[in-house]
């Protein structure tokens, strides 16, 4: 089997197929179209990548506050003192 | 093309990286040609005209990627028009058809002195069936879009050596078959 088709044109395209499907003002639209949806995509990463961010901070941040109280209570209450218990 | 058009090109490309709409004297110098380029390569109007206006969709939107390589932009478009009919076969797992046009074929023939004949065509396209799509990509850009090799080797991605010695051994396959189809003949 040949590796590809390989046609003979006997015609030609005419100038008015080229004229019907050149067209600069649509493109120049779908390409600010493109332009938009482009930055519509990074403007949502950015946003994304932002709220990641803070969720990990806040994670982070609560963490370390929680560590901080509960070592500042476990030094607030007072030390146990050891009491022997007298037998009547 | 001179070194002055080329360098007038790429101004215009400076100018469209400001302002999209002095994009539109490249695309409507190069439309045609494109479009041909790839009509070659479908052989269906609607398909090439979705390609054609992807291929120029892609080029305005990299405008500011867009590096002077000492070739003329029309060698970007061609780079970008191949990749895109290259996908599109890729992704529809088709068989690539190559349309050549008879009228072009001819002059080739007529410019190289050879004998045009009907018998002759056939042989060739029989021939070139057989040939790998690297080499009838080479051959379409060398002798229907009438490319430098330096500009082919840009399209394609290869270095201009390479281009040349695609070119030579894409040749030389087809000339063996000929001169065996003589040889056998005269038998």
């Amino acid at each position: 089997m040949a590796k590809n088709e390989i046609k003979l044109r006997r015609r030609l395209i005419d100038e008015s197929a080229l004229q019907r499907h050149r067209n600069y003002s649509l493109l120049l639209q779908k390409h600010y179209r493109e332009q938009r949806k482009k930055r519509s995509k990074r403007i949502f990463i950015y946003s994304i990548v932002v709220a990641v961010v803070t969720v990990l901070l806040l994670i982070t941040a609560s963490y370390f506050l929680i560590k901080w109280e509960r070592e500042r209570e476990l030094k607030k209450a007072p030390i146990p003192t050891q009491q022997t218990e007298l037998k009547p | 093309m001179t070194e002055e058009e080329i360098r007038r090109e790429y101004e215009t490309i400076d100018r469209a990286r400001k302002d999209p709409a002095a994009f539109g004297p490249l695309y409507e110098k190069y439309f045609d040609r494109i479009f041909n380029f790839i009509f070659t390569q479908t052989d269906d109007e609607d398909l090439t005209a979705d390609l054609c206006s992807q291929t120029f969709l892609i080029a305005l939107g990299n405008v500011h990627k867009y590096e002077f390589r000492g070739v003329p932009v029309s060698a970007w478009f061609y780079k970008i028009a191949s990749n895109e009919v290259n996908k599109h076969f890729n992704k529809s797992n088709a068989r690539k058809v190559y349309s050549l046009d008879e009228v072009h074929l001819r002059t080739l023939f007529e410019r190289e002195e050879e004998e045009y004949s009907e018998e002759t065509l056939i042989r060739l396209i029989e021939f070139m069936k057989d040939l790998s799509s690297e080499m009838l990509e080479v051959l379409q850009l060398r002798f229907f879009e009438e490319k430098e090799f330096k500009e082919i080797a840009f399209i394609l991605n290869i270095s201009e050596s390479s281009a040349k010695m695609r070119t030579y051994r894409a040749l030389d396959q087809l000339r063996i078959k000929f001169k065996v189809i003589v040889r056998d003949g005269k038998e």
